[in-house]
């Protein structure tokens, strides 16, 4: 069930009540509760998916008991792999399989031989990128020692299934999430309070900014042969907003939702758009997982120790399995490389920490500098993520060469469905304007209003709320997917 | 706790009496669907001609130009299955009733039902194009016609159109939409149906055959109409489709003797529509006269 449906607004009261009304005297009962209330939630998009976040629940929780009672190195290596082996080997079978049939294929005839490659027809499991690295980190934490393996199967298993993060992040480490279930959580109020607020900015993000957003960058990606260059830059800018509110809009929800039941999540995004250079992006965007990749790849691969040709080879294979991590397609692969090109410069001159602290703090408005730095960084990553939107490389590639045509100085346009006349999507604007100077407002903050709704007067929080629930409600977008569903 | 609950109830409560008033309001809103079935249970003993079909008949088919007592039941985005199902709960109450015009357009072979709109046939009618409970059974205002809808349609009084007998008429030609920008934009978003339908072809056809069926036992003739569409829509049209579509009615035309009035092949000028694909009133008329002529001229000949 999405966030932002019907079905999880009925369903979230009536697990909160029982949580705190009927189980909350005894730890194991909040923990029973929490696991079947997310073997409900997952459930609920297909019930077959349970079988696989089972097995790999059961799997990694014997590897973690095996893991500690093992003292031989090989042995346990052998453990980890394991853990390895079947937690990659269900993403690689529901996500990948097809795709490298396809291309094996493709290589095959390209040499002008057949190759009869067997197509499954699938589903990809909602959520099996997200919920498959959140094991595999505490099968590795047990494996090199940071961790105390659990003996509780139903915390382990709360804590893979745990329904607000489960099916898009964040990405919450064994570490962090884990011992949170060891201990038996109590009602507070004004962290209940907080949760409500994030989960409320998360849904005007969701709802208003990325879905309204949604509808124009589908009609334009769909025609992207017949717009004019500054329409398709407006395409990608648009894209820009509409994946950023998707995302972080998703992952404030689920802090929010966990800060209800007592649980308290990482920050997955600090305002990524108003980065001053592609690193500081990357320590702001999808904050989760680019610190997985970081302790679980880079590090383990020499991370920035040793040549720098070393360094550019660690940064290159993060970037390129971080994009094949968003799905199976040339585009993400492209799209991490670029990616890693634009990082180079920055590596190479050593430059890559050299924004990492608040932007423009105690200031109303970014120095010239740092508007130039944060707008240059805004318009090259809405560049980059042409080939995230993309269907294939032919369309990326197509649409790129379409923004930097003569067209790009014209006024952009926005097509009336029916007519096919262009119009102004003015409220849209008027909305993407807000919206940015609400989060320019909060850029410091954990979410963009979260210290205004903490320290206003009650009469102007209670006006700020009714405002955005009405917002939500009526300038709410036509309802998408979940972008980071997909993958 | 205590305090969280407390405020939490209080902050909704403003939230819910409003969904709650909303709904209650949406439930017993006068629209068109429902405006069109008083008129139908009032008059349904005294109609004679029966017209079934989506908006192009809605517009299209004006009862004021038929000398015998028309109906017209037509509704934006109707579906034969609606059509259909209408007519049979009140056919046995329609002793008058001779003719009945089944409107068959470009896509109506593949058009099964709205699903944004199936809800008020359930409502209106107790119709359900899927058995079993529906959401919207729930909530008309989420599940139904959404939030935004829901509201702009309490507060927003119906617009003044001329209405007659159900028929609805637009005033001269809206001219952005009577283009070839436009035409083309209909015809790609009617083969976007028909594509995504193929399938359901077959079905739609097996409920016209039986719906005849029903109409022939009660001695009620089926008349199928395909209405004009404008210069610009015929320019897009994929004639393979159209050409399907005549083929399936001329099997059913040789099969029960139905008699096809094809108004589609006529080269109408643009003054006679609104749109690219629907009539104003002078054009509903021309068609609707047209129409009663041939009636007239069958009820003489028999």
């Amino acid at each position: 069930m999405y966030f932002n449906s019907i079905d999880f607004a009925i369903f979230l009261p009536v697990v909160f009540l029982l949580y705190w009304f009927v189980v909350n005297k005894k730890l194991e009962h909040q923990n029973v509760l929490i696991l079947v209330s997310s073997y409900v939630f997952y459930g609920w998009w297909d019930w077959r998916f349970l079988s696989l976040i089972l097995f790999s629940t059961l799997i990694d929780f014997f590897v973690g008991i095996s893991l500690s009672k093992e003292e031989n190195e090989f042995k346990r290596k052998r453990l980890l792999w394991l853990s390895i082996i079947v937690n990659l080997g269900f993403l690689g079978v529901f996500k990948y399989y097809n795709f490298f049939v396809d291309n094996f294929i493709s290589a095959f005839s390209f040499f002008g031989m057949e190759f009869k490659g067997q197509l499954f027809r699938v589903i990809l499991p909602v959520g099996i990128s997200f919920y498959t690295f959140q094991t595999l980190s505490y099968t590795i934490d047990v494996y090199k020692k940071t961790l105390k393996p659990t003996k509780n199967f139903i915390s382990f298993a709360a804590f893979v299934s745990f329904f607000p993060q489960l099916v898009a992040g964040p990405i919450e480490r064994a570490s962090d999430l884990l011992p949170q279930f060891y201990k038996k959580r109590e009602f507070n109020y004004l962290e209940a309070v907080h949760g409500l607020r994030q989960v409320l900015w998360g849904l005007v993000k969701k709802v208003v900014i990325a879905d309204n957003c949604a509808e124009l960058v589908n009609e334009i990606f769909n025609n992207y042969q017949n717009c004019s260059g500054s329409t398709l830059l407006l395409g990608a800018v648009l894209f820009s907003f509409q994946i950023y509110g998707d995302f972080s809009g998703y992952s404030d929800i689920a802090i929010g939702t966990s800060r209800l039941f007592g649980f308290n999540l990482k920050q997955n995004f600090a305002h990524p758009y108003f980065s001053r250079d592609i690193a500081e992006f990357w320590r702001r965007w999808h904050i989760s997982l680019s610190t997985w990749f970081r302790d679980y790849l880079y590090i383990p691969l020499g991370g920035s120790k040793g040549s720098m040709l070393l360094k550019i080879r660690n940064t290159f294979i993060i970037f390129l399995v971080s994009g094949f991590w968003h799905g199976a397609n040339w585009t993400f692969v492209f799209w991490g490389a670029i990616n890693a090109f634009l990082f180079l410069p920055i590596l190479m001159s050593n430059k890559n920490r050299m924004n990492v602290g608040d932007i423009a703090p105690d200031r109303i408005l970014p120095s010239i500098k740092d508007f130039f730095s944060i707008s240059l960084t805004f318009v090259v990553t809405s560049l980059t993520w042409v080939f995230f939107r993309a269907d294939n490389l032919g369309v990326a590639l197509g649409y790129m060469k379409g923004i930097f045509s003569k067209s790009l100085l014209s006024i952009p346009y926005a097509l009336e469905p029916i007519t096919g006349n262009p119009i102004l999507p003015k409220t849209l604007i008027i909305l993407l304007i807000g919206f940015v100077v609400i989060e320019w407002i909060g850029r410091n903050e954990e979410f963009a209003l979260s210290q205004f709704m903490r320290k206003s007067p009650a009469i102007v929080r209670y006006a700020l709320y009714y405002s955005l629930i009405f917002i939500v409600f009526w300038f709410g977008g036509k309802e998408q997917v979940f972008i980071y569903f997909q993958f | 706790m205590k305090k969280f609950l407390i405020k939490s109830i209080l902050f909704i409560s403003p939230l819910l009496l409003c969904f709650i008033y909303l709904e209650v309001e949406l439930r017993s809103l006068d629209t068109f669907l429902k405006q069109k079935k008083e008129y139908l249970e009032s008059n349904v003993e005294n109609i004679e001609v029966l017209v079934l079909g989506n908006s192009h008949a809605l517009n299209g088919i004006n009862p004021a130009d038929f000398n015998l007592n028309t109906f017209n039941l037509g509704m934006g985005s109707q579906s034969l299955f609606y059509d259909f199902g209408i007519t049979k709960k009140y056919v046995t109450r329609m002793p008058k009733l001779k003719y009945v015009l089944i409107s068959l357009d470009y896509h109506t072979l593949y058009h099964t039902n709205s699903e944004n709109r199936d809800f008020l046939y359930t409502h209106y009618y107790g119709l359900r194009y899927k058995e079993g409970y529906q959401k919207s059974d729930l909530s008309m205002l989420f599940y139904g016609f959404g939030l935004k809808k829901g509201i702009d349609m309490v507060f927003t009084s119906t617009p003044e159109v001329a209405f007659c007998k159900g028929w609805i008429g637009y005033e001269g030609s809206n001219k952005a939409e009577l283009s070839l920008k436009s035409g083309e934009n209909r015809v790609a978003f009617f083969n976007e149906m028909i594509n995504e339908n193929r399938d359901y072809k077959n079905a739609i056809v097996d409920q016209i055959e039986s719906f005849v069926g029903v109409l022939d036992s009660l001695k009620i003739q089926p008349v199928f109409v395909t209405l004009p569409c404008s210069q610009y829509f015929k320019t897009y049209a994929d004639s393979m489709i159209w050409n399907e579509n005549i083929a399936i009615v001329k099997q059913l035309n040789q099969k029960y003797n139905i008699p096809y009035l094809n108004f589609y092949e006529n080269d109408m000028e643009d003054k006679y529509f609104f749109n690219s694909d629907h009539m104003n009133k002078d054009g509903a008329q021309v068609i609707s006269k047209d129409i009663d002529l041939f009636l007239e001229q069958r009820s003489i000949s028999k």
